[in-house]
């Protein structure tokens, strides 16, 4: 029911085998925090700004009546997908051995993971398609993927020795 | 990364964006292209919303108490986000050239982009410049993004036969230095962006000349 994609960040074969001979892991749980906490930080500072986190989607689409929805309730520009934040609280991540999940976690209640499941699919015809997780052969947005590189190459070139 | 144009126009307000790429192969720098416009596009997006400006030097006045009063009546954010309808943020975009990308806008939009960016000089807003002129750069975060989506993509234009003769540093760094410039500390940095072109060094075991 929930919307928990996995994030994974290829490491080419070659890398994995010297970093494995070293006898070093690549994603303990120190560096799942750093990697998860960035994706999850620039993914929310993205959907507050009104633009998909998920490359391809760009700006979410606007109200189709602001009379009507959000009918004053909150702004109705940028389109953030928040009104009381509930369900953007339960935006997380999470290690999976040597890779991050990120998305709507099996644990959150089940009405966020309908809210979820909803702007992510469009399912529903009033409603239109707000995607904020990638789906699997999807990806991030150029900036959450340089984020991504950035830490890991830092990280490889630890562990390699390479200053 | 330069911009060498920057036109204002209420049929087209755009950057002129080369990114120095030199003489890579084409379907890289197409990568890199497509890539880089994206991260621009949005980079300005978020910052925007932010009420900032993503260009150095450039800042965002607060809106008057009237035009305020009004923005929120209407339902926007009491800030200068340059959102009302959403219509002129969603028409931001960008068109490939031959040396790099022009962003901003290409139709209906574009009076309205002028009129926060005055590359004309006829606007009579304040200015709140979110492209940059001639001669202006993005942010230093944001041209280390881009930097970085160069690195990574240049690596993937190198292949193992480019490497098979290398013995010694300075062989390695002449190899590299076909498509990354600067002092060798600069290119090791930037090799390191690319797993593919690691995983070619570690393969011929020249990681420890890098």
């Amino acid at each position: 029911m929930g919307s928990a994609p996995k994030v994974t960040v290829k490491l080419s074969p070659g890398l994995t085998k010297k970093i494995g001979a070293l006898k070093t892991e690549i994603v303990n749980e120190e560096f799942a925090q750093i990697v998860g906490s960035g994706i999850l930080n620039a993914a929310k500072r993205l959907i507050a700004s009104g633009t998909s986190p998920v490359r391809g989607f760009g700006r979410f689409a606007q109200y189709k009546d602001s009379k009507s929805y959000p009918a004053g309730k909150k702004s109705a520009t940028p389109v953030n997908l928040s009104l009381t934040g509930t369900m953007l609280s339960h935006l997380n991540y999470r290690r999976n051995q040597n890779k991050i999940e990120f998305g709507i976690l099996p644990d959150a209640p089940n009405k966020v993971k309908v809210i979820a499941r909803v702007h992510n699919t469009g399912e529903r015809a009033d409603i239109p398609q707000r995607q904020f997780i990638p789906k699997d052969g999807q990806e991030f947005v150029p900036s959450i993927q340089a984020l991504i590189r950035r830490l890991f190459k830092e990280r490889v070139l630890r562990i390699l020795g390479v200053r | 990364m330069k911009v060498t144009q920057a036109t204002g126009s209420n049929s087209r307000t755009t950057s002129k964006i080369d990114l120095e790429l030199g003489d890579v192969p084409r379907d890289v720098k197409n990568d890199i292209i497509q890539e880089t416009g994206e991260l621009l596009v949005e980079q300005i997006l978020l910052a925007t919303a932010e009420a900032r400006s993503p260009v150095v030097g450039e800042r965002f006045k607060a809106l008057s108490k009237d035009y305020k009063a009004r923005k929120v009546a209407q339902g926007g954010q009491p800030t200068p986000d340059l959102e009302l309808d959403g219509a002129m943020k969603d028409a931001l975009t960008f068109k490939p050239t031959a040396t790099g990308l022009e962003i901003g806008f290409f139709g209906k939009q574009a009076g309205k982009a002028d009129g926060h960016n005055n590359f004309s000089g006829n606007s009579a807003i304040p200015q709140r410049r979110f492209l940059p002129g001639e001669g202006q750069s993005f942010k230093p975060e944001i041209e280390g993004m881009v930097q970085g989506i160069i690195d990574e993509k240049l690596g993937e234009a190198f292949e193992k036969a480019d490497f098979e003769d290398v013995e010694t540093k300075a062989q390695l760094y002449e190899v590299l230095g076909q498509y990354y410039s600067g002092t060798r500390s600069e290119i090791r940095q930037s090799a390191a962006s690319s797993s593919g072109l690691l995983d070619i060094l570690i393969k011929l075991d020249l990681m420890e000349l890098l």
